[in-house]
């Protein structure tokens, strides 16, 4: 058997997931939740390139600046992307996965294992970021317009060259990982791969708060512009892969001046890492793995103690206190999940700090940083979900046999690990709100909604992950943490993303009527904060609930 | 009865796993239940404890309907599947106390059952350590003590002997023994015919979802061989007329 082969049979394995029980709901949640924010994302594109439009006409060498320089960001966030779920997905593909014992004793060449492992570990991981950036690209083919025959081109050459930019991050990644194996204790190597996908989270965050995209909002001039155009700068700017691939974009829309002089360099660096990487990986994949394996085995220490938790809570019965301990053990003692866990804390510590600096004092400005804000708060949460919420159920492995043998609802199951994630990501959203109504003076009604708001996604946003982790689970998965890049995993955020969205516009409500009464329309309703708070409720509950409930649902009912 | 399954049927997909299936199994009776792989056996022993439903038929623990009020029936009963799992990072002892709460067990009544089990499989020096430390044998044997936290009143354990040295099993064996002498009923699923002759009081002999044989192993050797055969050659004579069916774990 050879690449080809290997890879013919894992597609039959995914096919047949997706035709097993729940499949069919997984492929609709998926094609819904993309359709939504394929949707969101072009709507936004287009609305950027209708003010660089208007730009243009003013002038017209800053508006394509500022075009390739935000397609530039967009592409580097992207890379950046792409090198941390590979290098999370590599941990899997190249190490733990359970058919590589059998792969390493066949007779299948070094060269075709590792072919197949790199396919398997690049193609899963790009597909997110491909969903991403090919609407971009259409977006901007759309936008510009030409021949339907020039389109196809355009087509072709983009996409051609989003693959090779593709390769050298999913190499990158891949090589990292196996050489962190190889180098660097297993132990602490697992930990450290493990964490650059919460860290990467942070990371886009904070540079979401230093690039400042609200400062667009307020009034434009041409020196706002300069400014915003050099806050995208990326270091190394037109000899780094993001900015070739941005030219690409740019430079081969229908009149533009072709793609050729970025086409090359990105062909060419993309050969060039790819043959430094498969030499780098073939010589030192063998001492990694067997590194990997042995000292996968547990060293024979004395466990840490973990006081129960229970103990504070006398009321509770006694299967919930059961639970609760063993929930509470596990954490502590998996250093992965503590030690992202306070990875977390402290950058959103650091992003708490700054977010003083960038207080304005214009109101305006403020009260638009609140809803940014927001937005920020929900999709760390949506991250920090599906870290820890949405492989909740499936990381319980075989020991899901002794819940479900005991005469423990499922429901209670589900109810003590909801709370030991929704508990401290309700109170993270609700202390990063006050923090920032406080720091940014934010008056009331908008930083009662605003509290209010970021309440309702802390507990809303791991409910959603936990139910649909509990919908589809994978009690078999070798890690469960990699859950978050399978397809109901990329539902899962996807749904909260769309959650996020719905929250926050309905947040902006108010902003968006202070607006139009400082222009001269009619004030605001009493009514209308209280109207917006309840459908806020009603939408987090309706969110929550029904994942919960097909979750508890599956849980009871599904063979195993 | 502690056991009474009434016209058990389960399929998968077009595969008939279990086919009309009935049995009992009295207070202080060991019954084994043997066959091929694929002849139904896990299917059957997964539907006893509640890991699947039945497309029909019932299933009565201590004369509560496992279908109809799971949760009273699944206190009377404790289960070991034929790998066990054990959650790696909580020690020996912890699993028992989370075992001990997940059946609403007090801590004065679990405390002193814990310690009699972690000495009874000789498990007393490593249960403060983590699980995942443990070799293969001692996973076995918790899995096993695990079983008797609750006191249940039927005890179902797939393969029990799996991974166990000869003084491992002859423990087990003793105990299963002694339980059963208590009034228990232990259903149990055994490749070791040598097991069920020696441990059984009844066995039934499981072929393509259906029971073609049943009795006390004397009874089944007697009536289904010829003169001289032993169990071996009756379960042979009984199951192997073809090939394995396509469902091998069932």
């Amino acid at each position: 058997m050879n690449t080809a082969g290997l890879l013919a049979a894992d597609l039959r394995q995914a096919r047949r997931r997706l035709r097993g029980p729940g499949g069919r709901l997984v492929a609709i949640a998926l094609a819904g939740g993309t359709a939504l924010f394929l949707g969101a994302e072009i709507y936004f594109l287009r609305l950027f390139l209708t003010a660089l439009d208007r730009a243009s006409a003013l002038a017209p060498d800053l508006a394509r600046l500022l075009l390739e320089r935000a397609v530039g960001a967009a592409l580097a966030v992207s890379i950046a992307m792409l090198i941390t779920s590979n290098l999370v997905a590599a941990l899997g593909s190249f190490f733990r996965a359970e058919d590589l014992e059998l792969l390493r004793q066949s007779p299948l060449s070094d060269l075709a294992l590792l072919a197949h492992r790199f396919l398997r570990t690049a193609v899963p991981a790009s597909l997110p970021v491909m969903l991403f950036l090919l609407p971009l690209a259409a977006t901007l083919a759309f936008h510009h317009g030409g021949s339907p025959s020039e389109l196809i081109r355009y087509a072709a050459v983009v996409g051609a060259g989003l693959v090779l930019t593709f390769i050298p991050p999913s190499v990158f990644g891949c090589a990292a990982t196996v050489l962190l194996m190889r180098f660097v204790p297993v132990r602490y190597a697992t930990r450290l791969i493990l964490a650059t996908g919460l860290l990467f989270a942070v990371g886009g965050v904070v540079a979401l708060r230093v690039l400042r995209p609200e400062r667009l909002a307020s009034p434009l001039s041409g020196l706002d512009l300069v400014a915003f155009a050099s806050a995208l700068e990326i270091p190394g700017e037109g000899t780094t892969p993001s900015s070739w691939a941005a030219r690409l974009l740019i430079d081969a829309l229908p009149g533009g001046p072709g793609a050729a002089g970025s086409f090359y360099p990105l062909a060419l660096f993309a050969i060039f890492t790819l043959i430094l990487g498969a030499i780098l990986v073939r010589n030192l994949y063998a001492t990694a793995w067997a590194r990997s394996r042995e000292d996968a085995l547990p060293a024979n220490r004395r466990p840490a103690f973990v006081l129960p938790p229970s103990r504070f809570f006398p009321q509770l019965s006694r299967s919930s206190a059961a639970l609760l301990d063993r929930e509470i053990r596990f954490f502590v003692r998996d250093a992965s999940r503590w030690s992202q866990a306070a990875l977390l804390a402290g950058l959103l510590a650091v992003y708490v700090y700054n977010l003083r600096s960038f207080a304005s004092p214009d109101p305006l400005s403020r009260i638009l940083l609140l809803y940014v804000d927001l937005a920020t708060v929900g999709f760390v949460l949506a991250s920090v979900s599906l870290r820890f919420a949405f492989p909740a159920l499936s990381s319980e492995g075989g020991g899901i046999v002794i819940l479900r043998v005991s005469p423990v609802s499922p429901g209670l199951v589900v109810g003590i690990k909801l709370a030991v994630v929704a508990l401290p990501s309700f109170v993270l959203a609700i202390t990063l709100t006050i923090l920032t109504n406080h720091l940014l003076d934010i008056p009331q009604p908008l930083s009662g909604l605003a509290v209010l708001a970021s309440a309702a996604m802390g507990i809303t946003l791991p409910s959603l992950s936990l139910g649909l982790g509990a919908r589809f689970p994978r009690y078999d998965a070798s890690d469960p943490s990699e859950l978050a890049l399978s397809p109901p995993g990329i539902a899962a955020m996807l749904a909260g993303l769309a959650y996020i969205a719905v929250v926050v516009l309905l947040s902006c409500r108010p902003l968006l009527r202070l607006l139009l009464t400082m222009r001269g329309f009619p004030a605001e309703s009493r009514f209308e904060t209280p109207l917006l708070a309840g459908a806020i409720l009603i939408v987090s509950i309706v969110s929550a609930w029904i994942p919960l409930r097909s979750g508890i649902r599956s849980l009871e009912r599904s063979d195993l | 009865m502690r056991l009474r399954i009434r016209n058990l049927a389960k399929k998968y997909a077009d595969i008939v796993a279990v086919d009309d299936l009935s049995l009992e199994i009295a207070p202080g009776e060991v019954f084994g239940f043997l066959g091929p792989n694929g002849a139904g056996k896990t299917t059957t022993l997964r539907a006893v404890v509640g890991l699947l439903d039945p497309d029909s038929g019932t299933v009565e623990v201590d004369g509560v309907d496992r279908l109809t009020k799971p949760r009273e029936a699944k206190r009377r009963m404790g289960y070991v599947p034929d790998r066990p799992y054990l959650p790696p990072r909580l020690t020996g002892r912890e699993f028992l106390e989370y075992l001990a709460g997940l059946y609403d067990v007090s801590p004065d009544a679990a405390r002193p059952r814990i310690l009699k089990h972690l000495q009874r499989f000789t498990l007393t020096p490593a249960a403060d350590r983590l699980v995942e430390t443990y070799s293969h044998g001692m996973k076995q044997k918790l899995a096993l003590g695990a079983l008797f936290i609750h006191d249940p009143v039927l005890l179902v354990v797939d393969e029990p002997m799996v991974g166990l040295d000869a003084s491992a099993q002859a423990l087990v064996k003793k105990i299963l023994r002694e339980e059963a002498e208590r009034g228990k009923g232990i259903f149990l699923t055994t490749h070791t015919l040598s097991v069920a002759e020696s441990l059984c009081d009844r066995i039934a002999i499981v072929h393509r979802g259906r029971i073609v044989a049943e009795g006390k192993p004397s009874e089944v050797t007697a009536e289904f061989g010829r003169p001289g055969n032993q169990l071996e050659e009756v379960f042979l004579a009984l199951t192997s007329e073809e090939e394995e069916t396509p469902g091998s774990k069932t």
